[in-house]
């Protein structure tokens, strides 16, 4: 993904180190996603 | 390279079935190059074809068991360490969450002849819900499916093949080095792919910390959740303000913003 948004000239993308896995274990903050809402089957 | 042959004749079952393993558990040793030399001494009545097709499917169903248990077992790091340690860690997790989200138990056959989803599928439908007897019924006909085209492809193709081997033969030992040298070179290029890709995340990559010490702020960036379908359900939630965005949407949820608008984007 990072690089699509490359190839279509953003130029300050950069990705999360460790993903969201990281950002969990370092005890930030997280937010509900409404999959409902979203229409998103399971 | 007659001793080659005469080894792989007289050892060619074997010698295909730890070929598969090994390439099913990972490591880089391409199987489709034997599968397709097989076929095609089976052809000629100097290995069985019925065999060379049975040990590669239990070798790929054994591969797949392992793997299938580990990820069942530890979940979702066994897909972190497997494409970490992939020669192509680009296009791994990400891609093969999206393929088998999408397609589920089907997708297993056809898994093996899409490069770096066969390792990876079997520990994402163990870190699932798949039940293994289902798994490993759908495994079995994609082994089948792979090797026995791959064998039929050297059956079919066996005077070709004949004529390689006797050119090779002519070489003497000179045909060892160089398919020694093919194999090194085929190596240190993903390898090197592998090392560049690596530093360049490297470079580019935002720590956790640095991302909160942003988010909130003027210049904070623009978050998005680029994690698969699959992801999201196991793990419904997100970092606060993150926009969650599917590849198929990309260009229509960018289209307005400035090429300098810093963005950051994570997945599991």
């Amino acid at each position: 993904m990072a690089r699509l948004l490359l190839d279509r000239g953003f130029q300050a993308v950069r990705p999360l180190a460790g993903g969201f896995d990281a950002w969990v274990e370092a005890g930030f903050d997280v937010e509900e996603i409404d999959l409902v809402a979203r229409r998103e089957p399971a | 390279m007659n001793e080659l042959v005469a080894a792989l004749t007289r050892w060619g079952v074997p010698l295909v079935g730890a070929n598969v393993l090994l390439e099913q558990l990972g490591l880089p040793i391409p199987a489709v190059p034997t599968l397709v030399l097989a076929g095609a001494l089976a052809a000629d009545g100097k290995l069985p074809l019925a065999g060379l097709l049975a040990v590669s499917v239990a070798a790929s169903l054994a591969a797949d068991t392992v793997w299938f248990l580990l990820g069942r077992r530890h979940g979702h790091r066994v897909l972190k360490t497997l494409c970490r340690l992939s020669l192509s860690p680009d296009s791994c997790v990400r891609q093969t969450e999206s393929i088998f989200d999408r397609w589920g138990l089907w997708s297993l056959l056809v898994a093996k002849f899409v490069p770096g989803f066969s390792t990876v599928a079997p520990p994402l439908a163990g870190s699932g819900r798949v039940a293994l007897a289902p798994f490993l019924a759908f495994s079995a006909v994609g082994a089948s499916l792979w090797a026995g085209a791959s064998l039929l492809l050297g059956a079919l193709f066996h005077g070709a093949v004949d004529r390689i081997l006797d050119s090779l033969s002519r070489l003497g030992s000179g045909a060892l080095v160089l398919l020694v040298g093919a194999f090194v070179v085929f190596l240190a290029v993903k390898w090197e792919q592998r090392r560049r890709f690596f530093k360049e995340l490297r470079m580019a990559r935002i720590p956790p910390h640095e991302l909160r010490g942003l988010l909130g702020s003027d210049a904070g960036p623009l978050v998005f959740d680029v994690r698969s379908r699959g992801a999201r359900h196991r793990d419904p939630r997100r970092i606060p303000g993150a926009v969650v965005i599917e590849v198929e949407r990309l260009d229509e949820l960018v289209a307005a913003l400035p090429k300098d608008r810093g963005i950051v984007l994570y997945c599991t």
